[in-house]
């Protein structure tokens, strides 16, 4: 264990409790904090997280205020990470023979909608069911770092996959329809 | 360039972004009509309520109506929106969505919508504006052919549109979506061909005027424009001002309403609309439309924005897998007619904005 003096926005982990189903012996998992902002004003809020560390996958931890001197076991995450450089919310409105087309919302930076036209081998066999007009998806583009130290750039699509309607939604769905109906005086 | 019209002015305000259509009308004494709604490519704010600030008009007085021709994507940006903001004014929509289905689905599929854009959402967003009005509220009001929708002093504003059968038509296809709800929840794709788009019938004193809408061309006499042509309550006077349906498409054309329900070279307007790389109206389309009437505008013309400048892996990642990007065109497309509504009738006065051309030339800038 290292004695740590933590500073505002450092990165820390931890070692967790041991569990049963726990990763390998020789790779333990590490959950990742960040010491919050409740506890130190930055001076400048854009120095708080980069992209990357905004990207990562991680837990936070809550530090207790006085407890800025910590006793944790220092050591590099072992987890592969994505950083993402673009996102899009996707609405398929055509399905071609080897492509489909899509509305594009950028999720990474505001601007105009655009129409894209991906091929169909992008998507994943298992969401191949879904590609029909009016799936929703998400699509990302970015690098996964690898424990390892590689990294790669990776696309990926993924379709919004929400259960099937049931009978109590579809009641519950009418219910609301006939409240907001009388509500509006619809008759 | 921006002012409000005078109040014996009568202004038909068309906005089209090359995806998305929006038409203001002035009727005199400020009372004014918002036909669908879209939203502006800069701010993402409604255009109606955009355009009616800029001019200095205030929406919660002045909006008499807001009417939703139908539930088109492209036809109902942001139009919550401006049901929110136009606080005494009336909704109107099809006849067909009145039906506990739609309802129904409304509530069912909103929360699975696409995030940020959808049809359906705008739709929730309206009836709940609608529904929080509480004492001041106005039930909506339901277009069918025929049908008066509002009135006052000289004006009046009817609905030719949509027909009886049309109606059920409709009706029975929400019945069938929401009964076969089966699978994955997934959005909802409004129905093509539309059968059910409101087409309005304006009359300010002697001045006419016919906004087509979505409408389209069936070929069943019962429902489509075959039915408007051949309703046996044309109004009697013909239009001088035609906005033409369905973005200017073989789809939504009638010879019969040209000789019919409008006068010899009537002004004409049409709003572009893109998707998927396909351009409407086609060229022939702008050939059969100028050989009507030489005084035909677009809102946009067909010339494709520079792609978006994004991270060079992205751009590569884009490249590799095969796929391509595009984005929707846009301007903020403004024709605006302008015209005396007292005395003898004079002719339209056509400005055109932000990208707006006479229709010969939405081709030409490719």
């Amino acid at each position: 264990m290292n004695a740590l003096l933590l500073q505002r926005s450092d990165t820390f982990y931890i070692d967790p409790q041991p569990k049963s189903e726990g990763p390998q012996q020789n790779e333990p998992l590490y959950y990742k904090g960040e010491i919050k902002t409740d506890f130190f004003q930055p001076d400048d809020e854009s120095g708080l997280k980069s992209e990357e560390e905004e990207n990562t996958v991680h837990s936070q931890f809550r530090v207790p205020r006085p407890s800025v001197l910590l006793l944790l076991k220092i050591t590099p995450s072992k987890q592969n990470h994505f950083i993402s450089l673009q996102k899009w919310e996707g609405i398929v409105f055509k399905v071609k023979k080897e492509v489909f087309l899509a509305k594009l919302v950028d999720l990474t930076q505001e601007g105009p909608d655009e129409e894209a036209e991906i091929p169909i081998e992008e998507v994943s066999e298992d969401d191949l069911d879904l590609l029909q007009p009016g799936a929703v998806f998400y699509w990302n583009i970015g690098y996964l770092n690898s424990h390892r130290g590689q990294r790669l750039r990776t696309s990926g699509i993924r379709f919004r996959r929400l259960p099937a309607w049931t009978e109590e939604e579809l009641h519950k769905a009418r219910s609301e329809a006939m409240r907001i109906r009388d509500l509006m005086g619809w008759k | 360039m921006y002012a409000a019209p005078d109040p014996d002015e009568i202004e038909v305000s068309v906005f089209g972004p090359s995806y998305g259509e929006c038409i203001l009308l002035h009727l005199g004494e400020n009372n004014w009509l918002v036909v669908d709604s879209c939203l502006d490519p800069d701010s993402q704010e409604p255009v109606p309520l955009v355009y009616l600030r800029r001019i200095g008009v205030d929406p919660a007085q002045a909006v008499k109506q807001v009417i939703a021709t139908h539930w088109h994507d492209d036809h109902i940006g942001g139009l919550g929106q401006v049901v929110e903001a136009c606080t005494s004014a009336e909704f109107v929509c099809s006849d067909a969505l009145k039906t506990e289905e739609f309802l129904t689905l409304v509530q069912a599929v909103h929360p699975h919508a696409m995030m940020r854009r959808s049809g359906v959402r705008e739709f929730h967003t309206v009836l709940m504006s609608l529904a929080g009005r509480g004492a001041r509220r106005l039930a909506p009001k339901f277009a069918i052919a025929d049908r008066m929708l509002w009135q006052s002093g000289r004006c009046s504003v009817c609905a030719l549109s949509p027909s009886d059968a049309a109606v059920l038509l409709a009706r029975r296809e929400i019945a069938d979506r929401l009964t076969n709800q089966t699978g994955t929840k997934k959005g909802l794709v409004a129905p093509s061909p539309n059968h059910n788009s409101v087409v309005l019938w304006i009359a300010v004193g002697e001045v006419s005027i016919l906004l087509g809408a979505d409408l389209e061309e069936t070929g069943n006499p019962g429902t489509g424009w075959s039915e408007v042509a051949h309703s046996r309550y044309h109004p009697s006077q013909k239009a001088s001002l035609f906005k033409i349906p369905h973005h200017g498409s073989s789809s939504a054309d009638n010879p019969q309403v040209w000789t019919d329900l409008l006068e010899p070279n009537p002004f004409a307007a049409l709003t572009p609309w893109t998707l998927g790389g396909a351009f409407l109206p086609t060229r022939r389309d702008v050939d059969r439309i100028c050989s009507r009437t030489d005084r035909a505008y677009a809102t946009a013309t067909n010339r494709q924005p520079g792609s978006r400048r994004r991270a060079r892996g992205v751009e590569r990642t884009i490249s590799e897998i095969g796929a391509t990007l595009r984005p929707v065109p846009y301007s903020r497309g403004h024709v605006r007619f302008r015209t005396q509504s007292l005395g003898v009738p004079t002719e339209w006065q056509v400005d055109l904005f932000e990208g707006a051309v006479p229709l010969r030339q939405v081709y030409l800038s490719r």
